[in-house]
């Protein structure tokens, strides 16, 4: 106990390394390889044809335009305001139980004993941002719309950016209950920046050095901050990371989402249960769970009119490719609001608590999420309109209803069966993972290919097919969801 | 709620040699009893002495290997609706919805059940108050200790109306306090005609609620 806080903390990082480390030389030269095989293979092509895109004249106009700081103000802004939001859910200080009790139940002040889980969070966000605004640099340098030196000063705001997002991702974990109100507050703030014109332009030096102030500033409340943190909250959240980790690596991804998920904490005194016809009462009921946990059903609302605006303004050759990603973000969204749907799905399952029987059940808390698809596909519609002044209502008229039935489908769907862990050789390796990946990866693809094939008929003028295609598509996964049920 | 036309003398529940056997071991030694309608049944026995096991093939979640046995006349089979309808079971700890209250939940549950509203919310909060769970009435789920979860638990099963109550150790986790309020519970659904099944290592629920008593041996390797 004589030792200095500084040389304790190595101690015991070093004991867990040891501990720990399961890779010999050889497993960490493959997995060099590895790394520098994916790179070459995807990274680098990926990054060529990212290049490309923004190479064209539509893009760099946009790059360019006197428009560009202010998107790129609000986009810093909402960057910022999501980090101090995510703090709340997974902070950069997350790491194993062990580790948090070693580092953060004793004696020793936690800005020491955490400050290098955070550093390597922080430098690995940095180093990200500047690879970031460096591309884009390089890609304006290329096509003569920059210098070298703007890249690097483009890498360094990239960094600072970086490093400061960091210490508002800190900043959300210290203080999770308040981090829904910090990030609104930030967002708010953003897009009043983004709005300001300052007399006679902004420098880019000027800019540079009001983003060192902040980052000097930041890393200044960095071990405040540090110190700030709860050890129960840290503690909790490393076991449920934990916990989601193991489960979802044995492929129980609906197990390992609802560990994630957001406890309620407040509304207990609004009635969600009451008088009326059980449609009504179970509707009430699960839209007011839902906003029980208001952060999360606000971004689930959020993303289902996004992806309805992107069904409705899906049209010409690209239509497939943005209804697609319009669906799959209504999709992601539609989850925050079945939660109702996943309790009716494991109700089916042994004692019999409700009187309705599992079919009525899961009927009855079906109806708030299509109640909230329903309002988002309008709403998207109308936002579609006031964007582009042209909407197609059929896209996710047809669309939806596939999309929600897909996602009653994707709710019951139970443990992965254990027969796709069996192993597949082949030429270049076992690949029962791709299995295993298509299995984790099937609702997700339907419902992509909801919106895409919706778009693609409905451009081709095919509006009647469609139509059957999706009753017929709808009806085909409802009787996969009876299906899943009784197997359960 | 009963569809059964059983003679009113008929047996509630009634085993005759039931076992179950995975593989070559006796999870469930052959075991016979006879239970009246309103009468309590309490299944003691070391762990591993094949109580669960018992309570899951008078649930109708698990068949038995051999033997007989009937609840209400039928052999149970919780795919059943009409079984479902007369037999309660707490085997293991109910899912509960995450974002409802405690007395919004069991509300819902007796509404699920054809209660009128209002007595649904006037039978759930006495619910509450005669488990000693009215002060946390608008707690949510996860903001329960684990004794306030396990007594909790039980309310849920007692919100549903039911013929026969099947309970595994419901005292678990249970200070003397709280044992003797579910005991006060039990007995008042005894008197009232609902026939009970419960497994138990309480000596004052056993004493209690005992008027039959079943002792389980432990498993064995055939």
């Amino acid at each position: 106990m004589t030792e200095r806080p500084a040389a304790r903390v190595r101690a015991v990082r070093r004991a867990w390394r040891e501990r720990t480390a399961t890779r010999g030389p050889a497993e960490l030269a493959y997995a060099v390889y590895l790394v520098v095989v994916l790179a070459t293979m995807v990274g680098v092509p990926a990054l060529g044809a990212a290049a490309r895109a923004l190479s064209t004249p539509a893009a760099l106009g946009s790059l360019t335009s006197p428009g560009s700081p202010a998107r790129v103000v609000l986009g810093a802004g909402l960057v910022l305001a999501g980090a101090l939001w995510g703090g709340a859910l997974y902070g950069p200080v997350t790491t194993h139980p062990t580790l948090v009790t070693l580092l953060a139940s004793t004696d020793v002040p936690r800005r020491v004993g955490l400050r290098r889980t955070f550093g390597g969070r922080a430098t690995a966000l940095g180093l990200a941002a500047a690879g970031m605004a460096g591309f884009f640099g390089t890609v304006l340098v290329l096509a003569g719309a920059a210098t070298a030196g703007d890249v690097s000063l483009l890498a360094l705001g990239g960094a600072a950016l970086g490093v400061v997002t960091a210490v508002a991702w800190l900043a959300g974990q210290a203080f999770a209950r308040h981090a829904w109100w910090l990030a609104a507050v930030a967002a708010a703030l953003a897009t009043l920046a983004a709005t300001w014109r300052p007399a006679g332009g902004v420098h880019p030096a000027g800019v540079l050095g009001v983003l060192a102030v902040v980052v000097v500033l930041a890393l200044l409340v960095t071990p405040r901050l540090l110190d700030a943190l709860r050890g129960p909250d840290l503690l909790a959240s490393a076991v449920r990371w934990e916990g989601a980790s193991t489960t979802a690596r044995y492929g129980d991804v609906q197990g390992a989402l609802a560990a994630l998920r957001a406890l309620p904490r407040l509304g207990r005194r609004w009635r969600a249960v009451g008088p009326g016809h059980p449609v009504v009462r179970f509707a009430v009921a699960d839209l007011v769970g839902a906003w029980r946990t208001p952060g999360r059903c606000t971004v689930g609302v959020l993303a289902v009119v996004a992806g309805a605006i992107a069904l409705a303004t899906a049209h010409g050759p690209a239509a497939p490719l943005l209804a697609g990603a319009g669906s799959l973000v209504v999709f992601c969204g539609l989850g925050t609001l079945c939660d109702g749907v996943r309790h009716a799905v494991v109700l089916a399952v042994g004692p019999t608590y409700l009187g309705l029987g599992r079919w009525r059940t899961l009927a009855l808390h079906s109806v708030a999420p299509a109640l909230v698809l329903a309002g988002g596909g309008l709403a998207g519609v109308a936002g579609a309109h006031a964007i582009g002044g042209q909407a197609h209502v059929a896209v996710p008229a047809l669309a939806l209803p596939l999309v929600l039935a897909v996602r009653v489908w994707s709710s019951a769907k139970g443990p992965l069966p254990a027969a796709l862990l069996t192993p597949v050789p082949t030429p270049v390796g076992d690949v029962s993972g791709v299995n295993v990946a298509l299995w984790l990866a099937d609702a997700p693809v339907l419902a992509t290919l909801a919106g895409a094939g919706a778009a693609w008929l409905v451009t081709a003028g095919s509006g009647g097919p469609a139509a059957l295609v999706a009753v017929v598509g709808v009806a085909l996964v409802l009787a996969g969801v009876r299906s899943r049920v009784d197997r359960l | 709620m009963s569809t059964s036309t059983r003679p009113a003398d008929s047996p509630a529940v009634r085993a005759r040699e039931l076992s179950v056997q995975i593989d070559h071991l006796t999870l469930l030694a052959p075991t016979t009893f006879t239970l009246r309608p309103g009468a309590a049944l309490v299944v003691t026995g070391a762990n591993g002495a094949g109580k669960t096991t018992l309570l899951r093939v008078l649930a109708g979640t698990r068949a038995p290997s051999a033997g007989e046995v009937h609840v209400l006349g039928d052999v149970p089979d919780e795919r059943a609706p009409a079984f479902r309808a007369r037999v309660a079971a707490l085997l293991d700890p109910p899912p509960l919805p995450r974002a409802l209250t405690l007395a919004e939940y069991l509300t819902l549950v007796a509404t699920s059940w054809g209660v009128p509203f209002d007595d649904a919310r006037t039978r759930s909060a006495e619910l509450l108050d005669e488990l000693s769970l009215a002060p946390f009435s608008r707690r949510f789920p996860h903001e329960l200790s684990s004794g306030e979860g396990r007594l909790y638990a039980l309310a849920v099963v007692l919100a549903r109306p039911s013929s026969v109550l099947i309970l595994d150790e419901p005292e678990q986790r249970l200070d003397a306090a709280r044992r003797a309020r579910i005991a006060d519970a039990l007995e008042r659904r005894s008197a009232a005609g609902t026939t009970l099944v419960l497994a138990s290592h309480s000596t004052e629920l056993t004493e209690r609620l005992g008027e039959s008593r079943l002792h389980l041996e432990g498993a064995r390797v055939d």
